[in-house]
């Protein structure tokens, strides 16, 4: 147990640390140095209300928000500040949406971006992956060529343009689902079967798109896996031998061939926390992406931090704890 | 059957699941109680509200304006508006004109009476009192700074009536409580005098001054739903005119523009800001109950106060030369960039101001003459006379080809498409360009530094996409003439200006007036040198890093002339857009298209060309609130 946590645990720890502090660190910079200053976005926002302001009013607001906004001192200061902060989640409040904190926000957002990215993540993980392990076991027959085919349309297109094509095909020529939103204007949230079931009906077109998309890339990668399988020399004895075509693939080959899709899977988990743009952008989904996208346009260092943060925190932790649970999955790393 | 038995099941699962889709895009509710045929619809442009319960709209957030989604229609009044269509001064919660001493020191503002807060709370001078003296107290809130650097002391007359004591002399004091889309809001004194910490303050529910109040919104940000107040005669909008049709109004943030059209389509929005002319093209041949500003071609609303135009960087070389930034209008070709941009859908400017219909007559037809005499020294022997009164013409000549029907006269082309344009003309550019030790060689211009000309404008682009498209057709003009020049977006393309760091920007800000009265103090002030800053430094001004002592003199004596003196103030505006033609600081450009298309499934009677009665700017323009007493249901369920 000593050995393990000396060997194998620590130095993992100690590069889980590394890298959450480095991609803070460079998370915190980034945008200082951008052209966009929240105080001259807000300062023309004021302007455009038509005031009459002479330049020394307006320099006396501009110190106002500075130190309003916590964007006073040096960027060392600055710095020292955020991190005394940061190690109890606290990113102070939005620049954009003050005096709101930055944890309102993504409290707001971050159940809609998991709930629709997670869902369509797993499934698309899933079925991808099942249906690319089958289609490469079985790689002669027709529906496994018809299966490629399709998988190969589907992955090469852009996702916007397949996100708005749907949306376009399912909620207009056809309407089936709603256009976008989480749930029909006017209605407000609340916890009855009638709403949980329009917020169903609303995801299904975007997690659709994501599952269709998502779903092309599993598929190749877990067909292209499966095939350098089969090839081994275990599995045309294991054929040899008379062990049935269903234990090869699902004891055998499909947990080899797994491994590297797990690996993808958890990065891909960690990725979801910082949401998905073009998805909430096309239809117009109330998560983490029009959080940070709306929050880059408009220099809110505090949001832009705190997302990342969190996205940094989540894909540290997801290869952390993949590390983790590898040995479970791989033997031969258990052995060594 | 066995085999396609799973499909037919996903088909059928599918159906069912999207069984609610039509029957809720087609519902008589919105919600509980707000039947459909008693709603207006409204598209907002704010996009997801961040943090939609907070309402105080003083707090520096770049969110928190209620005004942006409905608030300006429905919650908020101020003291006087202006209506851009008529160019009607409209006095709302203000009885009359503000009323200066004679060294403008001291302003009097008249109150409208029986005006109630929508608490129930009457409006008085004590409202107004406290709101500018809490501002000047508070100076983090927004227009704080302002009222503590000119505010003396606000002094109660009677219960209607105040007496503004000016630290100094400011006949545009006014300004501050006017506007188009936006000016000082009332704070109501019974609910702020007890609010310790405003910057912590949600103000929720908020309370107004005009016929709606809040019934909901949505905590995720994306719609707000407003509910005619009973007592809606108590309001200044009321009194202004009369009983607003809808018992409630929906402003929402539908998303992309195609998501916006699908929607007008299925008459689940009823009012569109603004969309593309490829895209209504689209909606009109798909929902024959929208309809736009003129009955058929040009469609869109021109009168919009903002003119898009190129703003050049007067302090980065070779654009610091005034000759340099005529050559670049000269080689500029308008009438193609409206025609291929806009499919004929914008009115040009030539003028360093805006091109309403009451502009059209305050400025740009008075200047007929002098624009016409007015010439440039190309290096040669002969002045060259750069403006083209028929610019208009042309273009219609130009659409008319293109299958557009265009009208008969060439008065009302003008009146439609602007009273002239500078002259493209490729020759006097590089005779200019040339005067100013520019060579051309290789079919490509350099500079006298040895160096390619090259320019770069940005633009905002999907804050700001039509503005855009007239960029990339202007740079390709330039291009053809061997300037190398390109076009880059940029959402913060605001900041850049601010700051220097852009070549030449499109933008309009700087450049609106309120569009309707003659006085253009608003956006002329900013021209001042007071203003100019160097490049990295914040410009608080216009931008363009532009220094005139000849215009300063004329800001100067606008600042010291009666603001309702219009002659006086027309005569010495005209003299300023002369100084601006000269030196050539901005390309002026066109009016901002404004396309937006209403359904009169639900509702009928929208401001028209043939009906033009207000602006059909609804989701933040405070004078649109006229089209909610203007409209009629049309009785479909």
């Amino acid at each position: 147990m000593k050995q393990f946590l000396l060997i194998y645990l620590a130095p993992r720890l100690v590069q889980y640390v590394v890298v959450i502090f480095i991609g803070v660190t460079v998370a915190f910079f980034a945008p200082r140095f951008s052209p966009v200053d929240p105080v001259e976005s807000m300062m023309a926002k004021v302007e455009g209300l038509g005031m009459t302001m002479d330049p020394e009013s307006v320099a006396r607001m501009k110190e106002s928000l500075k130190d309003l906004y916590g964007l006073g001192g040096s960027l060392p200061e600055q710095y020292l500040a955020f991190w005394k902060r940061a190690v109890t989640l606290d990113f102070g409040p939005s620049l954009t949406s003050f005096p709101t904190p930055v944890s309102a926000l993504v409290k707001r957002s971050l159940p809609w971006t998991l709930g629709l990215l997670a869902t369509a993540l797993g499934i698309s993980w899933l079925l991808g992956s099942f249906l690319g392990g089958v289609a490469g076991y079985f790689e002669s027959r027709k529906w496994s060529k018809f299966l490629e085919a399709g998988a190969m349309m589907m992955y090469p297109i852009p996702y916007f343009i397949s996100a708005i094509a749907m949306q376009i095909l399912l909620a207009y020529v056809f309407p089936i689902f709603p256009v976008g939103g989480a749930y029909p204007f006017g209605t407000l949230p609340e916890f009855s079967l009638g709403f949980v079931l329009s917020i169903l009906q609303h995801a299904i077109l975007p997690g659709l798109s994501l599952v269709l998309i998502g779903m092309g890339w599993w598929f190749l990668s877990m067909k292209a896996m499966i095939s350098r399988v089969v090839a081994e020399d275990y599995v045309t004895f294991a054929q040899a031998g008379g062990v049935s075509s269903r234990k090869i693939l699902f004891s055998y080959a499909m947990r080899n061939a797994i491994l590297p899709q797990v690996t993808s899977l958890f990065m891909a988990i960690g990725s979801v926390f910082s949401g998905a743009i073009i998805t909430e952008v096309v239809f117009n989904y109330p998560g983490l992406g029009l959080l940070l996208r709306k929050a880059i346009a408009t220099g809110d260092y505090s949001v832009i931090m705190g997302v990342i943060v969190m996205s940094i925190v989540a894909i540290a932790s997801a290869v952390l704890i993949l590390d983790l649970i590898y040995p479970l999955i791989d033997p031969r790393i258990r052995r060594k | 059957m066995s085999k396609t038995l799973p499909l037919w099941l996903m088909v059928a699962a599918l159906a069912g699941c999207g069984g609610g889709g039509p029957k809720e895009a087609k519902s008589r509710l919105i919600a509980q109680g707000v039947p459909r045929e008693e709603t207006f619809i409204v598209q907002h442009v704010a996009g997801r509200i961040q943090d939609p319960d907070n309402f105080n709209k003083w707090i520096p957030s770049f969110f928190a304006d209620v005004g942006n989604v409905g608030g300006n229609i429905c919650l908020n009044d101020i003291l006087w508006e202006i209506n851009v269509a008529t160019g009607e001064w409209i006095n709302s919660l203000a009885a009359a004109k503000p009323v200066y001493n004679e060294d403008f020191s001291e302003m009097t503002v008249q109150l409208r009476d029986g005006i109630y807060w929508s608490d129930g709370v009457k409006f008085t001078a004590d409202d107004l009192i406290f709101t500018v003296g809490y501002l000047a107290k508070h100076t983090t809130l927004i227009m704080g700074t302002v009222f503590s650097s000119f505010l003396d002391r606000a002094e109660k007359v009677d219960e209607l009536t105040v007496k503004f004591h000016l630290k100094e002399g400011n006949s545009r004091f006014h300004a501050n409580f006017i506007g188009t889309w936006g000016a000082l809001n009332m704070m109501p004194k019974h609910i702020f005098e007890t609010v310790e910490d405003p910057l912590a303050f949600k103000f929720n529910p908020p309370v107004g001054l005009s016929w709606y109040t809040l019934k909901s919104y949505d905590p995720n940000g994306y719609w707000y739903l407003w509910q005619k107040r009973e007592d809606w005669q108590r309001t200044a909008a009321g009194m202004n005119y009369g009983e607003p049709k809808p018992n409630f109004v929906l402003t929402l943030w539908p998303g992309s523009p195609e998501k916006t059209v699908i929607m007008q389509m299925q008459h689940d929005l009823d009012h569109i800001f603004m969309i593309p002319p490829e895209s209504w093209t689209a909606l009109r041949k798909r929902n024959e109950y929208s309809t736009a500003w003129y009955p058929e071609y040009p469609w869109a609303f021109f009168d919009g106060p903002g003119l898009s135009s190129f703003y050049f960087n007067n302090d980065v070389y070779p654009l610091d030369n005034p000759e340099v930034r005529w050559a670049l209008v000269l080689a500029t070709d308008m009438v193609e960039g409206v025609s291929t941009a806009y499919d004929g859908m914008a009115r040009m400017g030539a003028l360093h101001t805006s091109a309403t219909t009451t502009y059209q007559e305050y400025y740009h037809k008075p200047l007929q003459a002098w624009l016409k005499a007015f010439t440039l020294d190309l290096g040669d022997s002969e002045p060259f006379a750069p403006f083209e009164p028929e610019a208009a013409v042309i273009l219609a000549e130009n659409l008319k080809k293109k299958g557009h029907p265009v009208p008969e006269t060439s008065e009302e082309m003008k009146r439609i498409w602007g009273s002239g344009w500078w002259k493209h003309s490729p020759e006097a550019s590089a005779k200019l360009l040339t005067k100013n030790g520019f060579e051309k060689r290789d079919g490509k211009w350099m500079q006298p530094d040895g160096n390619p000309f090259k320019v770069v404008i940005s633009t905002a682009g999907d804050i700001f996409p039509l503005e855009s498209r007239l960029a990339l057709v202007i740079a390709d003009q330039w291009r053809r003439l061997g300037i190398d020049a390109s076009v880059q977006p940029s959402e913060t393309l605001p900041d850049h200006i601010r700051l220097g760091n852009y070549q030449i920007g499109v933008a309009w800000g700087s450049m609106e007036p309120w569009g309707g009265i003659p006085d253009p103090f608003r956006a002329l002030q900013l021209f001042h040198s007071m203003y100019y800053s160097p490049i990295k430094q914040s410009s608080q001004g216009s931008g363009v890093r532009f220094k005139n002592a000849r215009v300063d003199a004329l800001i100067e004596e606008l600042r010291a002339t009666n603001p309702f003196d219009d002659e006086s103030t027309k005569r010495i505006y005209r003299e300023v857009l002369k100084e601006m033609v000269r030196v050539m600081p901005i390309m002026p450009g066109v009016c901002r298209i404004e396309l937006s298309p209403e359904d009169n499934y639900y509702w009928t009677n929208y401001p028209s060309a043939e009906n033009a009665y207000t602006v059909p700017i609804v989701h933040a323009w405070m004078q649109s609130k006229q089209m909610l007493a203007e409209i009629e249901p049309t009785g479909r369920k």
